[in-house]
């Protein structure tokens, strides 16, 4: 509960050190051909997330993601959501990657209901990313 | 500069307490606890200091000790100056004001027009100014009441209250002047700028919060009050106390503090403001020469010594305040407003001066302040330039998309 006037000075959100502190950026990544890649925005375009995956094949839904990375020019809870989807997508099948949820999202990073767009977001590139690489 | 320190460049919000504030503050708690009102030895013990603290603050402005009305802040002063002049004037009231003023004056207009007053917003220049042909023409319709602020809190943009004064002395037309930020920034004169209400702060000239003023225009005397008595009319009813204009008994140490506060910069002002207009104007050229796509707002001409307002291409407004007052080590700066482009809540000051949506969310005010020095300025200009650098290399190609 915060103070009448004041904020909630210890209250610093569970997403915030991925906005400080993103591990999956691909500014931080040497690959140079994905094998999908998927952009969304927001409706006013103050979002922008691009999803960047590689696999270990080709095709089909056993194929594992082996690696992913984001680009995001927009708040910092969008940074915190492409940051652990990439984490998260890692590893994972292409089908499992094509059942995350939003609330999946949402209770991992506790992000509040007036943000969910965020989480929105990133899901909207991941799912772009994965038609893209099943097209190539 | 210690390690982990939070490097702080927002004066505009709040200062710390100047030297010496502190110790009148505990002198006055301990040592006067009579009402100021009361009629006997420990009230007139504080009232004695409260004559002392209006004596100063009257000196900083170029007034008389009686004008000054003692409130709880700046917001106080601008509702009762705003409420009380409608009130009392009654019937067609017409304000006139600006567009980019502050909230607390914006809001009381707002509700004045429910009220039925009329109001005049004029609309600024891209340096933040109004136009004197503007005001002019907005004044020959039955005036009331002139309010605009002197020292933009998000730009440090300052208005020329020696010509808008004029202008208003020219068509008989009170002036009031929002002064929280430009008290013991700016020289002020009650007289040579023909300004009947002063609205005033303690927490921005180190002072403590809490506690503001009015000053109000009273019936020349044997001093030096230009033009007419202004009618203003009490907006908080009770004791009396303050002529009727705000009562409740004073808090005398919070009086004491701001008279304490007025005095230190009464004394340091001009030098202390060339010193952070020097260092303000470093900060600028350190992140100018470090970074593409920044754009300064308001001239430099224009914008009182504290301020540098820096708009920034190819970062999401909001990502760049959270990176700069969370990240490490922390720089504590404002956006000025609330940053989502997105969602219609950019800076309408920002806005009034011609930049984007876009430019406006990514907007941040440094406010320089007494603990300002060089190595601190280079700091955080290494600190803003590198954040800056992190956002968009998040973004990747879509800065330039």
């Amino acid at each position: 509960m915060t103070t009448h006037g004041a904020k909630n000075a210890s209250a610093v959100p569970v997403w915030m050190s991925r906005f400080l502190g993103p591990a999956q950026s691909a500014a931080n990544c040497d690959i140079i051909e994905w094998h999908g890649m998927g952009f969304a925005d927001t409706p006013a375009s103050d979002a922008q997330c691009r999803i960047m995956i590689g696999m270990d094949s080709e095709a089909g839904a056993d194929v594992r993601i082996t690696r992913a990375a984001f680009e995001v020019l927009g708040p910092p809870v969008a940074i915190a959501c492409a940051d652990w989807l990439c984490e998260w997508l890692e590893h994972r099948t292409v089908g499992e990657a094509g059942d995350l949820s939003v609330t999946a999202i949402e209770k991992a990073l506790e992000i509040a209901p007036s943000q969910r767009y965020a989480a929105l977001l990133v899901i909207d590139a991941l799912v772009k990313a994965l038609a893209d690489a099943q097209d190539k | 500069m210690s390690a982990g320190e939070t490097l702080y460049f927002d004066h505009a919000a709040t200062t710390p307490l100047a030297p010496g504030v502190l110790d009148v503050m505990q002198r006055v708690l301990a040592e006067q606890a009579g009402n100021p009102a009361s009629d006997h030895a420990p009230g007139r013990a504080a009232a004695a200091e409260i004559d002392t603290a209006a004596g100063a603050l009257a000196a900083l402005v170029g007034g008389e000790r009686r004008g000054v009305v003692w409130t709880s802040g700046a917001t106080e002063s601008i509702n009762l100056a705003l409420k009380g002049v409608a009130e009392f004037a009654g019937g067609d009231v017409h304000i006139v004001s600006v567009v980019t003023e502050h909230a607390a004056t914006l809001d009381t207009l707002a509700w004045l027009q429910t009220q039925g007053a009329r109001v005049t917003r004029l609309e600024v220049d891209a340096d933040g100014r109004i136009d004197g042909a503007a005001l002019d023409a907005a004044l020959q319709d039955n005036a009331t009441l002139v309010s605009i602020m002197h020292v933009n809190n998000e730009t440090g943009v300052i208005q020329d209250i020696e010509a808008i004064g004029a202008c208003c002395a020219r068509h008989h037309v009170p002036l009031h002047v929002d002064a929280a930020q430009s008290l013991g920034r700016c020289a002020i004169d009650i007289t040579a700028m023909n300004i009947a209400l002063l609205s005033m702060s303690a927490h921005k000239i180190g002072g403590p919060k809490g506690i503001g003023a009015l000053y109000v225009r009273r019936r020349s005397g044997a001093g030096r009050a230009a033009g007419p008595a202004i009618g203003l009319a009490g907006q908080i009813h009770g004791g009396g106390q303050q002529s009727g204009f705000r009562s409740g008994t004073l808090a005398t140490h919070q009086i004491a503090g701001f008279g304490a506060a007025a005095t230190y910069v009464t004394t340091n002002r001009e030098t202390e403001q060339r010193r952070l207009a020097a260092l303000r104007d470093a900060l600028w050229r350190r992140i100018d020469g470090a970074l593409d796509g920044v754009r300064r707002n308001g001239g430099a001409a224009v914008v009182a010594a504290p301020w540098l307002s820096i708009s920034v291409a190819g970062v999401n407004g909001d990502a760049l305040l959270k990176g700069l007052v969370e990240g490490a080590p922390a720089l504590a700066v404002s956006s000025g407003a609330a940053c989502s482009a997105a969602h219609g809540q950019s800076s309408y000051v920002l806005r009034a001066m011609g930049r984007s949506a876009a430019e406006a969310a990514a907007t941040i005010r440094f406010s320089l302040g007494a603990d300002s020095n060089d190595t601190r300025v280079n700091a955080a200009a290494h600190r803003f330039a590198a954040e800056v650098e992190r956002l968009r290399a998040l973004a990747g190609t879509l800065v330039a998309a």
